[in-house]
């Protein structure tokens, strides 16, 4: 309940009331969606709801609860703590972190100078996508990619919601903290979008375990290299890879003796062969067919396949 | 006998309320190069430290005098609750509380609240300049008061002691 009050507190004082009447199971929350001028829109235990009047979840109904102008505007007055300015940089990717590791993407009229979006202004839609922390859900992922001496550098292949990050951060919670006979190892964090460990104030909120050293906030690219200098990890975790600049560092910190975990979009093991991404040496595919985060297949560096469900 | 000490209590008070006029200047001119040094630290915390604004305010109200350390620590705390206000109002009522605590005059306290007019509205550039205007503001005002302050108190002074000289005459 606790988490969830803290979530609701980001909307505007009628939208958090209506939420917090209906005492929602944090765990099966996936998604809330506001749209200027439209219902309410919640993604829950994987159905879309919307609230009615009076303010019972249903799955359709005639009069909906809708989201008015003020509405939107003070939740985004929340969300940015009263100060847009300070999130320039994520507004111009489409999105933003907040406390807890939330993810809030927007969209609106956006402002360009030579091509180059600059600002998104008259936000008209978000789309809170609520962060999940479920410890011990690596389990199954970490029989795959554990060897002998420690583990083997794993990419994390799926498309957006299928549980990506949560699974990462399972990861990196269990090989900081050792499991079952396994001693813990230094992991260090890059956490560019401050998904994996949601710091405050550079704190992690979120367990991402005892060895684990967070860089919060810091690009990859630049992140990685000067991970491996300044703390020593034997492991480096990253989450959503794609630049090539990336690459090329998890190439080089390969080289230095680290170990990666790293996530990317996609669906399958060719997409990223033909990337040229193959550089890992386990790669975790993750659907939601059986629910979110299951593991559809493993491939190795050949490209043989360990299991397929 | 009487009289004369009645006199003397009528100098002594009129005295008292030349001085404390006086005195009222100087705090309202410390009052003002205070707000200079918060509105220099809050521009650090922007610019340096990119924060927003209910961090920023609750990091720099540790370092300024009071009344403004309060206000700022309670706009912070208000803020923070997101309790359906506009940044405005909490802004403006907070600057209204503590509008009886301080010296400056009716016009100072209206530029404090225009300040937080502009504040949190587009981006990073446009803050710091509306700071920068402000600080406008508030070096002419400084530099307004210092110029006369001198001059003003030895007038109060005099003032004082010449109005209790005044009353006792009519009296008497």
């Amino acid at each position: 309940m606790d988490k969830g009050r803290e979530l609701f507190k980001i909307f505007s004082l009628t939208i958090r009331k209506n939420l917090e009447k209906l005492k929602l199971d944090m765990n099966k929350l996936h998604e809330i969606r506001l749209r200027t001028d439209m219902p309410l829109i919640l993604k829950y235990s994987g159905k879309e709801y919307m609230i009615d009047e009076n303010g019972n979840m249903r799955e359709k109904t005639d009069k909906p609860y809708i989201i008015r102008q003020n509405d939107m505007r003070e939740t985004m007055e929340y969300i940015s703590n009263y100060s847009l300015y300070a999130f320039e940089e994520e507004i111009k990717q489409g999105f933003l972190t907040i406390t807890g590791g939330h993810r809030v993407g927007i969209t609106g009229k956006t402002i360009t100078e030579n091509g180059n979006i600059k600002s998104v202004r008259y936000i008209s839609s978000a789309n809170i996508r609520v962060s999940h922390e479920i410890k011990g859900c690596s389990k199954e992922a970490l029989q795959y990619i554990r060897n002998a001496s420690g583990i083997y550098n794993t990419l994390i292949i799926s498309p957006p919601g299928c549980g990506k990050t949560t699974l990462l951060r399972d990861l990196i919670r269990n090989i900081s903290n050792g499991w079952d006979n396994v001693p813990g190892r230094t992991v260090g964090v890059v956490d560019e979008r401050s998904e994996i460990a949601a710091c405050y104030m550079g704190i992690p909120q979120n367990d991402v375990g005892i060895r684990t050293d967070v860089l919060d906030c810091c690009p990859k690219e630049t992140g990685m290299l000067m991970l491996i200098r300044s703390m020593a990890p034997d492991v480096i975790a990253v989450d959503e890879i794609g630049g090539e600049g990336e690459i090329d560092s998890i190439r080089y910190a390969m080289n230095c003796g680290c170990k990666m975990l790293a996530t990317v979009h996609g669906t399958s093991f060719e997409e990223i062969e033909e990337k040229n991404e193959d550089i890992f040496e386990r790669y975790i595919i993750l659907d939601k067919s059986k629910g979110i985060g299951t593991i559809k297949a493993v491939y190795d560096c050949k490209g043989e396949i360990k299991q397929q469900c | 006998m009487l009289k004369i000490i009645g006199s003397i209590l009528i100098i002594i008070s009129g005295t008292m309320i030349g001085m404390s006029v006086g005195q009222r200047l100087r705090d309202r001119l410390f009052e003002l190069k205070s707000l200079k040094k918060t509105i220099a630290l809050l521009r650090g915390e922007i610019r340096y430290g990119n924060c927003a604004l209910p961090e920023a305010f609750d990091h720099i109200s540790e370092y300024i005098e009071a009344p403004f350390s309060g206000m700022f620590e309670q706009i912070s705390r208000e803020l923070n609750e997101y309790e359906g206000k506009t940044f405005v109002e909490v802004w403006k009522k907070h600057v209204e509380k503590i509008k009886s605590m301080t010296c400056l005059k009716n016009e100072q306290v209206c530029q404090l609240k225009a300040l937080g007019e502009n504040l949190g509205y587009l981006d990073r550039e446009m803050q710091l300049n509306t700071l920068d205007l402000y600080k406008e503001q508030l070096d002419y005002n400084i530099r307004n008061l210092e110029e006369s302050i001198v001059k003003s108190v030895r007038l109060y002074n005099c003032l004082g002691v010449m109005g209790g000289i005044l009353i006792v005459l009519i009296i008497m």
